[in-house]
């Protein structure tokens, strides 16, 4: 997917990649989600900051990040190896501009690359079963398994802000104002992204109530 | 937190889609997962100081490359994986091996130290470095010469700063695949990458050993061409010494350890641009498909080197005995056109011994032409029986080629095998 940065240029960034090479100004990063601009300069601002103690870092925001992850994507190895990007990326990030807050930074790193992994998992295969997590007995499980499965299936299909929107606030329970600040959007737009995403979700899963089969 | 789905204004999950989420959160989530994140994000820190001090801003775009960065995350997977291949029991010695040679085979980036040992000649230590796709850097610890190859720039420079000279190699035209343009470590991603798809090859574990401290798991693998033994650290699953014995004339060893692979690298170290004030002499090496009569070529235009004989043998020492010839003894130091001339004649030369090199084990390949003067009457240099065919393609010395239904009875005629580009007589 390429989409448009501030300038009007088909851009990596504008796809939703943290990039911050070549073209953007220093200290005000603009970052996208699909194909609009986010004001990601108010979820971490950029100033003189210094070298954070990672490790503390680390141990306060590895069960969100890995949370987030195995959500959306339903497999553990998944969630770890997108768990391991994200704390590789931030760690780049940081090397080069000091970030002031790290929990949205966070969430939205772990939300947005399982949300990239998750559609490539799709593009690339089906959704794997062997390794998904189960916890009832074998009846509930499948059941579960399967409520889960076509969740992550259609979550995929949606467009990035609204996928994002959504399973922050269903699978993190974030408010709509945390949410505004994770993403860098306005808290309306949050609305309206969980609305559509709702709304789009409830026709595709549908079928499952009536029994009918896809 | 959104009180669980309280706030009015998104009231209510409507079922399934309210079951489905309630089934998302309620798998669970294992803590070795979160520890074993944990873990591995803390190594972070300690890694990228280290690094961090020798990056140049170039090094850390390449950094922030998507490429680069999913490399990281495929090798941190790695890591897990690792620990499982090891195992004795879980995966066979083919699969154990392979996994370990992928490890090198889809680096994209590699900082290690070489040691090369040929026949006949001083052992060569360096420190190299790579660089995906195709850009190597040498730095021999001797005389402090840097060679740096850039396959897409098609270009290998020589920089000796002790004399301040830079020699550049310019290849026209593709190089074949399995050119590999003399680089040890491309030259064992190539092997490593093809060796499932080769019959002849045998694998085996041969135990453990300390190497640096460091426990390592060994396997081998064993062709008529090459000898590779890999030990692997089972902790991380990632290569710590690799040695390669190739068969033929003269007998190479290579030798790589201390691997630090998918590590950041500057770009400036694989810089091809000749350093201000440096004398530099530019070479171009022709380059062409290979095919038969490229074959034929070269051998007119290595009998022309060697006074009307075809050389000894198609391998390295062949060639390094007929540069020899073409230098000329005695001469100590060639001047600049005449190196031009003969590193054209050696390139016409290996690219049309390529074609032979290329030749599957199925072409029963041979060579006869050890000392035979050109033009000897009716005389096999060459034959080679070519896929799906019944008859046997004879080059002769006079460099007419015929189709023969049998192949060519020669005493002392080498055989020679594929990707070892190396001749050894033949069992016949």
């Amino acid at each position: 997917m390429v989409g448009l940065d501030s300038r009007g240029r088909k851009s990596a960034v504008a796809a939703g990649r943290f990039d911050f090479s070549g073209y953007l100004e220093p200290r005000r990063y603009d970052y996208f989600i699909g194909e609009q601009k986010l004001r990601s300069h108010q979820v971490f601002r950029i100033g003189a900051g210094q070298m954070p103690d990672w490790k503390r870092l680390v141990d306060e925001h590895a069960v969100r990040v890995f949370r987030v992850a195995v959500r959306i994507l339903g497999c553990i190895e998944d969630a770890e190896d997108v768990s391991q990007d994200v704390f590789t990326e931030a760690f780049r990030l940081q090397e080069q501009h000091p970030v002031q807050n790290w929990t949205g930074l966070f969430v939205r790193l772990a939300t947005l690359r399982s949300l990239d992994r998750l559609r490539r998992l799709r593009e690339s295969q089906p959704l794997r079963e062997g390794d998904r997590i189960s916890t009832a007995g074998p009846f509930e499980a499948a059941v579960a398994n399967e409520l889960a499965a076509r969740l992550r299936s259609e979550i995929g299909e949606l467009p990035e802000q609204q996928a994002a929107v959504f399973t922050l606030f269903h699978f993190e329970h974030l408010t709509r104002d945390e949410i505004s600040a994770s993403l860098g959007i306005s808290p309306e737009a949050v609305s309206t992204a969980l609305y559509k995403a709702r709304q789009r979700l409830q026709t595709k899963l549908a079928f499952l109530q009536h029994g009918e089969s896809r | 937190m959104n009180g669980e789905h309280a706030n009015p204004e998104f009231d209510g999950l409507e079922s399934p889609l309210d079951l489905a989420v309630r089934a998302v959160l309620a798998e669970p989530l294992p803590q070795e997962a979160i520890d074993r994140v944990k873990s591995r994000a803390t190594e972070l820190a300690p890694r990228a100081d280290r690094r961090i001090d020798h990056l140049g801003a170039r090094g850390i775009k390449i950094w922030k490359r998507p490429l680069a960065r999913l490399a990281v995350v495929a090798a941190a997977c790695l890591v897990v994986l690792g620990i499982w291949l090891f195992v004795p029991g879980r995966q066979t010695t083919v699969q154990a091996f392979n996994q370990l040679a992928e490890r090198l085979v889809a680096a994209k980036t590699a900082r290690y130290d070489m040691e090369v040992s040929t026949e006949g000649e001083a052992k060569q230590s360096m420190r190299a470095y790579y660089l995906a796709p195709g850009r190597f850097r040498n730095e021999m610890h001797i005389d402090g010469v840097v060679s740096v190859i850039d396959l897409a720039a098609k270009k290998m420079v020589l920089v000796n700063p002790r004399a301040k000279r830079v020699v550049i190699l310019n290849w026209k035209g593709n190089p074949p695949k399995t050119a590999t343009v003399g680089n040890q470590f491309e030259r064992l991603r190539l092997l490593l990458s093809k060796s499932h798809e080769a019959s002849d090859v045998r694998y085996e574990r041969i135990g453990e050993k300390q190497i640096d401290g460091r426990r390592a798991v060994g396997f081998r693998l064993d062709s008529p061409a090459v000898d590779v033994t890999l030990w692997g650290d089972p902790a991380t699953g990632y290569p710590v010494l690799v040695e390669t014995v190739w068969s033929g004339r003269p007998l190479s060893k290579t030798t790589m350890k201390n691997f630090e692979i998918n590590i950041p690298l500057e770009a400036s170290l694989f810089e091809i641009t000749p350093p201000a004030g440096y004398t530099v002499q530019s070479l171009d090496a022709e380059y062409a498909e290979p095919s038969e009569q490229g074959l034929v070529n070269a051998f007119r235009t290595a009998s022309d080197i060697g006074q009307g004989r075809f050389p000894d043998s198609l391998d390295t020492m062949g060639m390094m005995k007929l540069l020899e010839k073409a230098f000329g003894k005695g001469k100590k130091k060639p001047s600049d056109a005449e190196l031009k001339r003969v590193m054209k004649l050696a390139m016409s030369v290996g690219s049309g011994y390529q074609f032979a090199l290329d030749l599957p084990e199925s072409a029963d390949t041979h060579y006869a032409g050890n000392g035979v003067e050109r033009n000897a009457k009716d005389r096999p240099i060459f034959w080679y029986k070519p896929e799906g065919s019944s008859k046997y393609r004879v080059i002769f010395a006079d460099l007419s080629v015929k189709d023969e239904p049998t192949a060519p009875q020669v005493p002392g005629a080498q055989r020679i095998k594929k990707t070892s580009q190396t001749a050894t007589p033949a069992a016949k």
